[in-house]
């Protein structure tokens, strides 16, 4: 029997729960910040302990299509040689359609 | 008699009189602590910092004053405003004779006083309007925790008008608006994801593209007011920029889009929203702000989208868009949300 290990990381309470613009110029909890400060050092880590990433994105007010794009599709541009999905895992009660979005930016990040 | 000038005597009697009749006015001025003499309406001029003498240019309100239901007289009263302010003109902002006042009306109102570049700089004061309801209505919009006045509500209980003084992007606003329409909608808080990200693409947009070819950035405003009757809370958001056909990035892209003989406006805003226009940064990962918008508006998270934008009048809900005759400087969207 194997064991997958989950990290977690929930946006509402270990970030913020107004995400903001896309870069950090354009205001507060911008999808830059989240790249850099929350959702790379995750992600390597998850790498390292070969675990997956669990995105739990319920309890913010919202996102807008540039936070999710520059946080994910960021992460996929970062590591272009990686598939990133395969490491990632997400939660969204609130509004399901917000991970299809991800998958999407994910996809055609290096367009 | 020119000996008598030039004496030392004269001179010195002269100096004592001016040094009198300085303390005279300096013992004057503290007594009456700025409140000046003239009988009429005095302080309040001078809480406004106004005289009681300066002339004020009339400009009266369309009997429907609403920019959704009425576009183009409340564009053209917004632009007799704008000429009369070029003229070096102060304004009377004459609402009396209104018949209907609505608060996406009131907002762009406020963030056309509140810009230096409209008002030149000018003065401006104004009446409410003469039937009751309206006036209540009016004075709770939140009108006047931007504009003095001497009647002055303390607690704006329907609307909430709320401007940001930086050009950023601002998720707490967007928070508070929803807070409040939440609150009366529904008695409690209660997310709406798609009023949010309507809101945050809004401010994204106006920090990216309403500027134009200037270097300044343009300020946003946005607001909320529920309607108690319809249960409905409707949303305003505003900037004065240069609209989104004048934008520097949208230009360039134009001139590529006339080569496919789309050259109205109109038909430009409808590809925008269906996602079938390219960013005009010319990243294919950007350029997603108005399609969500347009999401949003499909998914059922809001209703009745209407965007107003140069010479174009939108109705998303309805797919129903006009050339206006008179344009709008800037970019206007409003919809609702309800129970």
């Amino acid at each position: 029997m194997t064991t997958a290990i989950m990290l977690i990381l929930s946006v509402a309470t270990e970030f913020s729960r107004t995400p903001g613009p896309r870069e950090r110029k354009d205001g507060d909890f911008s999808g830059e910040q989240f790249l850099q400060e929350y959702l790379v050092p995750k992600y390597e880590e998850a790498k390292r302990e070969n675990a997956i990433l669990f995105i739990d994105l319920d309890n913010t007010e919202g996102y807008g299509t540039s936070f999710l794009e520059e946080s994910f599709g960021g992460l996929q541009r970062l590591y272009p040689t990686e598939d990133v999905l395969k490491s990632l895992d997400f939660k969204s009660d609130d509004e399901r359609y917000v991970i299809d979005d991800i998958k999407k930016y994910i996809k055609e990040a290096n367009n | 008699m020119k000996k008598l000038y030039t004496e030392r005597k004269w001179k010195e009697h002269s100096r004592k009189r001016q040094e009198n009749e300085l303390d005279r006015r300096r013992h004057r001025n503290k007594y009456l602590g700025g409140r000046s003499t003239s009988p009429v309406g005095s302080r309040q001029y001078n809480r406004a910092g106004l005289s009681p003498y300066q002339k004020f240019h009339p400009v009266s309100a369309p009997h429907n004053f609403s920019l959704v239901n009425n576009p183009e007289e409340v564009i053209e009263f917004f632009e007799r405003m704008r000429a009369t302010f070029k003229k070096k003109r102060s304004v009377f902002i004459d609402l009396s004779e209104t018949t209907t006042i609505t608060a996406d009306a009131i907002t762009v109102l406020v963030s056309l006083l509140k810009n230096d570049r409209f008002t030149r700089g000018k003065d401006y004061k104004g009446n409410v309007p003469n039937d009751e309801f309206l006036r209540d209505k009016f004075k709770e919009s939140g009108f006047y925790n931007y504009v003095l006045s001497s009647t002055r509500p303390k607690n704006p209980d329907y609307g909430s008008i709320r401007a940001r003084n930086t050009i950023k992007v601002d998720g707490a606003t967007a928070q508070s608006l929803i807070t409040f329409a939440t609150k009366k909608l529904y008695g409690e808080y209660r997310k709406q994801g798609g009023v949010y990200k309507v809101l945050l693409e809004s401010m994204n947009n106006t920090r990216d593209h309403a500027s134009g070819r200037g270097e300044h950035r343009e300020r946003w405003w946005a607001a909320v007011h529920y309607d108690e009757n319809a249960e409905k809370a409707g949303f305003t958001f505003i900037d004065n920029g240069v609209g989104i056909f004048k934008s520097r990035s949208l230009n360039i892209l134009q001139e590529s889009l006339r080569k496919l003989n789309i050259n109205r406006n109109s038909d430009l805003l409808k590809k925008m929203l269906r996602g079938e226009i390219e960013s005009s940064t010319g990243i294919p990962y950007r350029g997603r702000g108005l399609p969500s918008i347009y999401e949003c508006l499909q998914r059922g998270d809001i209703q009745n989208l209407i965007i107003i934008t140069n010479n174009v009048y939108a109705n998303i809900q309805t797919n129903r868009v006009r050339i206006l005759e008179n344009e709008f400087s800037g970019t206007f969207l409003y919809w609702e949300i309800s129970k």
